[in-house]
């Protein structure tokens, strides 16, 4: 059995290059996926220290979190969708509209 | 075989998540995500979350994933629009330090766990007896919430897909 530390390690690996995607492409698709990257990340850290403290109660919260993310993506989906219908890009220095 | 599982599975994460932020096409990409997702799923059935491996296979690397994959060639992107990364600018140098900053901020707090080893957890922890009888018992109010939120949601995607901008 792994240390509890190796776990947060690699969590917090994956939640850095999750940031590092956000706040360096400019792709709308890659930067949501990035954001999956990063909710994964904070999921392993809560599976981490329900094991860790033997209490399930982490665990729901990892359940609650993928029910929001799911219902996140559909949501950020339909509006790359309707970004695109409008603009025909998915670069997001292009959406410049609210500042115009 | 615990240990060397645990680096294997961490490094298939890693690895795979570096990827699906350097790579030009977003289809690559979401592939590398799928990986990734599945290797974290793996790390979810090591931290016997057996009930959580099967959920994040299904709902995150199985449906999530495909309507990611169904946009990305519902989008049909051109070649304008998968230009070369240009990592000479100054905002990948400026989100590397980020990252950078970041991770040494999240090491050091990480330290706190050093002391913190796994014991032993009962027979069935993480399965669907245990996780069922905590959340309709304690989390039976959110769980009716996350419901409501995710019917929400399904009403907002068709009304945002029909409305013309």
């Amino acid at each position: 059995m792994a240390p509890t530390e190796q776990y947060l390690l690699v969590s917090a690996a994956l939640f850095v290059i999750g940031c590092v995607g956000v706040l360096s492409r400019r792709n709308l698709l890659v930067v949501l996926m990035s954001i999956e990257l990063m909710l994964n990340a904070a999921n392993l850290t809560f599976a981490t220290f329900a094991r860790a403290s033997g209490l399930i109660d982490g665990q729901i919260v990892v359940f609650f979190v993928i029910a929001v993310a799911a219902a996140e993506a559909a949501v950020g989906l339909a509006i790359v969708v309707a970004l695109f219908r409008k603009k025909e890009t998915v670069n997001l220095d292009r959406f410049t509209m609210l500042h115009q | 075989m615990g240990p060397l599982l645990f680096w294997i599975l961490s490094a298939v994460a890693v690895g795979s998540a570096l990827a699906t932020i350097v790579q030009r096409s977003p289809l690559s990409s979401a592939l590398t995500l799928t990986l990734c997702l599945v290797a974290v799923a793996g790390l979810f059935a090591t931290l016997s979350a057996d009930f959580l491996f099967v959920i994040q296979l299904l709902v995150y690397a199985g449906a999530v994933m495909v309507l990611v994959i169904y946009v990305i060639m519902l989008l049909n992107l051109g070649d304008r629009e998968l230009k070369p990364l240009g990592l000479s600018r100054p905002r990948t140098f400026v989100s590397g330090l980020v990252g950078i900053l970041l991770l040494a901020l999240l090491a050091r707090a990480q330290a706190g766990a050093a002391g913190i080893s796994m014991g032993d957890v009962p027979d069935g922890f993480g399965g669907v007896r245990s996780i069922a009888g905590t959340l309709f018992t304690s989390y039976l109010y959110p769980f009716e919430i996350v419901s409501v939120l995710l019917m929400a949601a399904l009403v907002g995607v068709v009304v945002l897909a029909m409305k013309r901008f």
